[in-house]
């Protein structure tokens, strides 16, 4: 049972992420892939991990709720066709979930980290080239061979961290 | 520039008709002038969870996988079902952007190809999973056919 306080309290206010909010994305995500969803797995880690994980369905909905209200009530199938013509939400949502990730890796273990060595760390190639080709522009670039590790070690630090959400510094392990 | 590519698809299930094996990326050569530990890489639809693709990524590597393996994206303990298809494709274009444009239309070709497939079928009776197949292409040790006619070959219009 995930609630609204096991997830960084700043993300929950600066995007007005209510309870009901929460009930939406794990119906959205659910649309998506299915029952046992494993999106809804990296959400119930909760604390900063999660709320990135969270994050990203919550952007990602709100834009494809402005398009089209009824979303939740499609089936599968339409939902899906519905995702799919509309990418650039997805790209939107990698793009804060990414800049959150790196800024809170940043002010937790005292690490800079690129967000190329970030998406490749967390969600590997393909949603890498997603953002290289986006017409959002971030400043995404291939991480070397040492950079991709460290990413990977401190977004798995992030994660085994659950729903503890130290203050800076903290979370070192 | 040219890529080969294979079609990867996705298991779906209860969904309606939208149920069963339906096309949800493309695996291709590595022509990207990036990623060098891998020899083929992935365009998929982006609506799978990270782990899918850190999954799949890792096995790419680790078995260096390339365009003619007949080895399997996921593993058997797998929760998610995916299979490529043993056809191998083509495609050709001025830069490794336009290869992926290319990659990208192949794929939602072979998408809509698919749900009209369905859209025009009677309701069909539900199947369970079936295992996934791997093979790459035959050879003319094993019996089969090198002829380079079975590369499909897909030009940009």
């Amino acid at each position: 049972m995930i609630a609204l306080s096991d997830f960084d309290p700043v993300v929950v206010e600066r995007y007005g992420i209510a309870e009901e909010t929460l009930a939406k994305v794990v119906r959205y995500v659910q649309l998506l892939q299915g029952e046992n969803a494993p999106t809804l797995r990296d959400i119930a880690v909760g604390g900063y991990y999660g709320t990135s994980a969270l994050l990203h369905e919550a952007v990602e909905l709100e834009m494809l709720l402005g398009r089209e209200p009824g979303l939740l009530q499609f089936d599968r199938a339409a939902a899906i066709r519905f995702f799919r013509a509309n990418l650039d939400a997805h790209v939107r949502a990698l793009t804060e979930e990414y800049v959150y990730l790196q800024a809170t890796i940043e002010r937790l273990f005292g690490e800079q980290v690129g967000l190329g060595a970030l998406v490749m760390a967390n969600a590997d190639q393909p949603d890498f080239e997603f953002l290289v080709e986006s017409p959002i522009h971030v400043p995404i670039f291939k991480p070397t061979a040492s950079e991709l590790a460290c990413a990977d070690t401190l977004v798995k630090q992030m994660r085994a961290l659950g729903r503890e959400m130290p203050q800076c510094g903290q979370g070192i392990v | 520039m040219r890529a080969r590519y294979r079609l990867i698809e996705k298991f779906y299930q209860g969904g309606g008709w939208f149920q069963g094996w339906f096309p949800w990326g493309v695996l291709y050569e590595n022509v990207s002038g990036m990623f060098a530990d891998r020899k083929v890489l992935i365009r998929s639809f982006p609506d799978d969870d990270r782990q899918t693709a850190r999954h799949m990524g890792r096995r790419i590597v680790e078995l260096e996988i390339d365009i003619e393996s007949q080895i399997e994206l996921v593993d058997e303990s797998y929760p998610i079902r995916f299979r490529v298809s043993p056809t191998i494709h083509w495609v050709e274009g001025e830069d490794y952007r336009a290869i992926r444009q290319r990659l990208w239309d192949a794929l939602f070709d072979a998408m809509r190809g698919r749900e009209s497939e369905k859209e025009e079928q009677p309701a069909a009776p539900v199947y369970a999973p079936q295992p996934t197949y791997h093979v790459a292409r035959e050879t003319a040790e094993n019996g089969g056919n090198d002829d380079p006619e079975l590369v499909t070959k897909r030009l940009d219009n």
